[in-house]
């Protein structure tokens, strides 16, 4: 069994290759039908492993490897590599639905010898029935890469991962099994393992990354880091990847790079596939020096020569942070890892930390509800309950995991379990996270090797100084000056990132019709302009002082306005201005539109009554919630004019309150309406 | 950590359908006959089934003398294993669990009246101690007139009274007359469908008495399975034998499900055979009233409150109890 797995290794690496330590291993584990958890630093090379130990077990004339991956661009990576060591390698996947009908033919005909699954897959029961259950030859062996993902302990915990608990703790003790991950602490191995069961065994080598040059730069306030990244990118060698903690973030910091004319690409989950896919591959291929990304660009992402890794912002723990820094110089001797921190980033980590779990209520709530019912669709749950759609994505995913209800098509049932929720596991869960991000803050603060302090937290027993970092030379490896005249400009950057307010185009449930309804051109608004983010730099922060402490909103932001309203190209020009009456605050908004239209030369008119007290607006979380609260709330007075109309308000969420007075004041005889808002608050974080 | 255990997963793998695709597979699992040969082969060379997933194709045909074609079938069905732990996956998170014979959770009174003819493998949803409590099964057609209604809810309520279990085959008619009331009742009912159980647990009420562990769905076919004639036989045999006394409300006469499944009971002398007797009964009613083991029963005696059920049930009720299987 040696020989043939030094044979094979040879045959796909070549005459030199040898196997290093474990992995030898690793193999005959499989072999023997076992179960594994090998716990190695990247670039060690599992998938070696299980691509040998699945060409024997073909050869015993048994059926493919089933993979669990985790991402769409892992996958891809993974068969490309999988191929060129001579293995067919297919994938299911929601973005290829159009191949399955061919992958099932080609495991019906025993032409596939691995075959990668999302693990959500594997509670999709049509996928399993059809497809799965026609390999003929059953699954000779199940995979699950980058297994840290089953510890909700750790920070790249997916519920779906759940299901692989589940799976094996079904699955008969003659299919071998293989868990494989790169990264995690003594308590996420720990929980991985004993998720897994108790006959697993434990492979585990040294995690020191021998390439990597660190060094962090503590900096005031985004405009100095953009400042810095303008300065220095352009010095680094090679290619490289920044992480930034959030999607606007990082096309804030894409956009910003590109404007100083780097090459850069943003990357992240909202955007398409084709599009990451087209990043990926041109990255891959050094077309593009820097990718600006999310953690979206995440685990097993492989490109040898990765010279350097910036982090925007501070991550949330030191594992993530090991992780990402990873990425770098997996085959070059020198590479860097750059932390930029300053003190908005507890700010937006302590907001993950509270926003990672749906609330208890939350969740009873929902389990109540699906209870009373046979079965019942996520918009009847979002019409009864003031959830946000994304929130209730997220506890319908929580209780499906958990088997407390299941999706049957399109609608959820109750199932037979007992909806008896962990709360002291979830309270204990944020206390960790609590204390991941203070070992992350002291990271920052150390004047020991930070790759000493990265292992020793990592509980690396081989933990030793890196004799590279910034702390080990006592001296900087890139410079952390950075010119006045960069800080200005990026400060105006900044302040003109001005934001598009897309109209909405439909109805929700029940407001004009029964079900959804169109949004017709009579009343639909056009596409209107927010100034800033609320709360970002620039002048987010201004509108936030603003509108809770001063409340008044200051000349700078009505010149700021006036400015961004006289580039805008209309249509058809306004000849008017009116704007978002409110009961609580009856001046705020008035005053600030009457000092807008006064410098634009347009006449202001009180057009929109407030006819009642509603509830506020940002506390309807979903959109038939907030639609409907809008339309109780406004009436349409004899001020109304004709011509067209920019609409103002202060703030934009959800748009509803832009689209209800849009809509009457185009029954009412205004001609277009344009929706300017100072800040817009949508999206939350845009975290990932 | 796993649920199931060795012997369990192999039979598993030979006897239920659960690992094959319906549509493409030429693979079948093997009969309720077919798996009592083999058992018995195993039982001759003191082996269980967890053995057989060790075992190359050369023990398989020498140790167990199986021809090639039986070899390769055999193989490629223990070959399933990831398939299976899929399937079984996925009526777990719904809240359908698995027993086969070789479990010791599998109802023993099934092995001792059904021998080898006992259900290999039982899916189930609910309290599996209910079929410990004395129990009456209640059988009939899917038409009835309202007398045969109002005689199976007054029966039922009062055997409900006297803490009986209330044994139903899940079909139209009297079966869900009978299964709901004793819900209503706040009673226990054992309900063992032959076809959709998937589906039946997911009705809200069902769902609730499940819950509540008032109600034990079971099943011998895989739980998404439609309707057959054939399974709806089967699951004759398995109400009967699961209850201390059956009572026919109403019967076609030669043909139908519930004549064949009383004549069985007759043949086999599985439990005490009840009949309802009132006037203007249907022809089956009066034809097996005529046989002499079976015993009339009257709305006069159900609405009679000075009898007392369990006592007038309690004739003669002799079993006779031979070799039963293991597995
Ligand atoms: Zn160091």
């Amino acid at each position: 069994m040696d020989n043939e797995a030094k044979k094979l290794l040879k045959t796909m690496l070549g005459v030199d290759a040898e196997f290093k330590d474990g992995q030898l291993e690793a193999i005959k584990s499989a072999l023997s039908k076992n179960r594994a958890l090998i716990v190695q630093k990247t670039g060690w090379g599992k998938s070696i492993v299980y691509f040998i130990a699945t060409k024997i077990i073909r050869k015993q004339g048994q059926g493919p490897t089933i993979l669990i991956s985790p991402l769409i661009s892992l996958m891809r990576n993974q068969i490309e590599n999988a191929e060129k060591l001579g293995l067919k390698a297919f994938t299911i996947n929601s973005a290829n639905q159009e191949e399955w009908e061919d992958i099932k033919q080609k495991l019906l005909s025993d032409d596939c010898d691995i075959l990668l699954l999302a693990p959500e897959k594997l509670g999709n029961t049509a996928i399993i029935k059809d497809i799965i259950n026609s390999i003929p030859k059953g699954i000779g062996m199940f995979v699950v890469d980058e297994a840290h993902c089953i510890s909700d302990w750790g920070h790249d915990f997916r519920p779906d991962y759940r299901r692989i608990i589940d799976f094996l703790n079904n699955l008969p003790p003659n299919v071998p099994v293989m868990a494989t991950t790169a990264t995690a602490n003594e308590r996420v191995i720990e929980d991985i393992a004993n998720q897994l069961g108790e006959n697993i065994t434990i492979l585990k080598g040294p995690l020191t990354r021998e390439s990597l040059s660190i060094q962090v730069i503590k900096l005031n306030d985004q405009a100095e880091r953009l400042a810095w990244l303008a300065a220095n990118i352009s010095k680094f060698p090679g290619s490289g990847i920044i992480y930034c903690l959030t999607v606007q973030d990082c096309e804030k910091v894409a956009k910003w790079l590109q404007l100083n004319n780097n090459s850069v690409n943003a990357y992240h989950s909202k955007l398409d596939s084709e599009i990451k896919k087209d990043i990926e591959i041109k990255f891959m291929n050094n077309e593009i020096k820097v990718i600006v990304a999310t953690v979206a660009l995440g685990m097993g992402y492989d490109k040898a020569d990765i010279n350097f890794v910036i982090h925007y912002q501070r991550p949330g723990s030191i594992v993530s942070y090991y992780q990402q820094i990873g990425r770098a110089g997996r085959k070059l001797d020198n590479a860097y890892a750059i932390l930029l921190n300053g003190i908005e980033d507890d700010e937006i980590q302590e907001y993950f930390i509270k926003t990672a779990f749906p609330t208890q209520k939350e969740m009873n709530e929902v389990v109540s509800y699906v209870e009373q019912k046979t079965s019942v669709r996520k918009r009847e749950i979002l019409k009864s309950l003031n959830i946000k759609p994304s929130r209730l994505d997220n506890i319908v995913k929580f209780l499906e995991v958990e088997n407390i209800i299941t999706k049957n098509g399109p609608s959820y049932s109750r199932t037979l379990h007992q909806w008896r929720p962990d709360l002291e596991k979830s309270k204990k869960i944020t206390e960790q996270r609590v204390a991941e991000l203070k070992e992350m803050q002291e990271y920052t603060d150390v004047d020991t090797c930070y790759m000493k302090f990265i292992s020793e937290k990592l509980d690396d027993p081989y933990a030793k100084d890196c004799n590279k970092c910034k702390n080990c030379l006592n001296k900087n490896i890139v410079s952390i000056d950075i010119k006045e005249s960069e800080i200005i400009a990026a400060t105006k950057f900044l302040k003109e990132e001005f934001l598009e307010i897309n109209p909405r185009k439909q109805w929700p449930e029940g407001i004009k019709a029964e079900g959804k309804k169109g949004i017709r051109p009579e009343e639909c608004n056009e596409i209107g302009k927010a100034l800033c983010s609320y709360g970002d730099a620039g002048w987010g922060k201004i509108v936030k002082i603003d509108k809770y402490e001063t409340e008044y909103f200051s000349d700078a932001l009505v010149d700021a306005s006036v400015e961004l309203i006289k580039t805008w190209t209309f249509s058809e020009k306004p000849s008017w201005i009116t704007y978002v009456p409110s009961l609580n605050r009856p001046t705020l908004v008035k005053s600030f539109a009457y000092r807008v239209a006064n410098k634009l030369n347009l006449p202001c008119y009180d057009a929109i009554d407030k006819v009642q007290k509603t509830e506020q607006q940002k506390t309807m979380e979903n959109s038939i919630m907030q639609c409907a609260n809008a339309v109780k709330g406004f009436s349409i007075n004899s001020n109304c004019q004709n011509g067209s109309v920019i609409l103002i308000d202060d703030m934009v969420d959800s748009k509803w309150t832009l689209t209800v007075c849009g809509s009457l004041l185009k029954e009412n005889g205004a001609n277009l309406v344009y929706p300017y808002a100072i800040a817009s608050t949508a999206g939350g974080r845009g975290e990932e | 950590m796993n649920k199931y255990n060795d012997d369990s997963y192999a039979m598993l793998l030979l006897c239920s359908n659960l690992s094959l695709n319906k549509k493409d597979d030429t693979l079948k699992p093997l009969t309720i006959v077919q798996w009592g040969k083999m058992a018995e082969k195993l039982l001759d060379l003191s082996l269980t089934p967890k053995n057989l997933l060790d075992m190359s194709s050369v023990q398989l045909k020498k140790d167990l003398s199986l021809n090639e074609d039986e070899t390769l079938r055999i193989q490629s069905l223990l070959a399933r294993s990831g398939q299976l732990g899929l399937a079984i996956t996925d009526l777990s998170n719904q809240g359908i669990n698995i027993i086969t014979r070789s479990d010791t959770d599998y109802p023993v009174i099934l092995k001792k009246k059904l021998k080898k003819y006992s259900p290999a493998v039982i899916y189930y949803a609910g309290n599996l101690n209910l079929i410990k409590q004395k129990s009456i099964s209640v059988v009939g057609s899917r038409n009835i007139d309202d007398k045969a209604l109002d005689f199976t809810v007054k029966l039922v309520k009062k055997c409900c009274n006297e803490g009986f279990c209330v044994v139903s085959g899940g079909a139209r008619g009297v079966d869900t007359v009978a299964e709901n009331t004793a819900i209503n009742e706040n009673c226990n009912a054992i309900t063992f469908v032959a076809d959709s159980m998937s589906k039946k647990i997911k009705n809200i009420d069902v769902r609730q008495s499940i819950m509540n562990n008032k109600r034990l769905i079971m099943s011998a076919v895989h739980p998404d399975a439609g309707f057959k004639s054939f399974n709806a036989m089967d699951r004759n045999k398995y109400i009967y034998t699961l209850s201390n006394y059956a009572i026919v409300v109403s019967s076609d006469f030669n043909k139908g499900g519930t004549w064949a499944g009383a004549k069985e009971n007759l043949k086999n002398n599985w439990v005490p055979l009840f009949v309802r007797s009132d006037i203007n009964v249907p022809e089956g009613n009066k034809k097996l009233l005529a046989e002499p083991e079976i015993k009339p029963i009257s709305t006069d005696i159900i609405i009679n409150e000075l009898i007392k059920i369990s006592e007038w049930f309690e004739s003669s009720n002799k079993e006779t109890v031979g070799q039963i299987p293991l597995f």
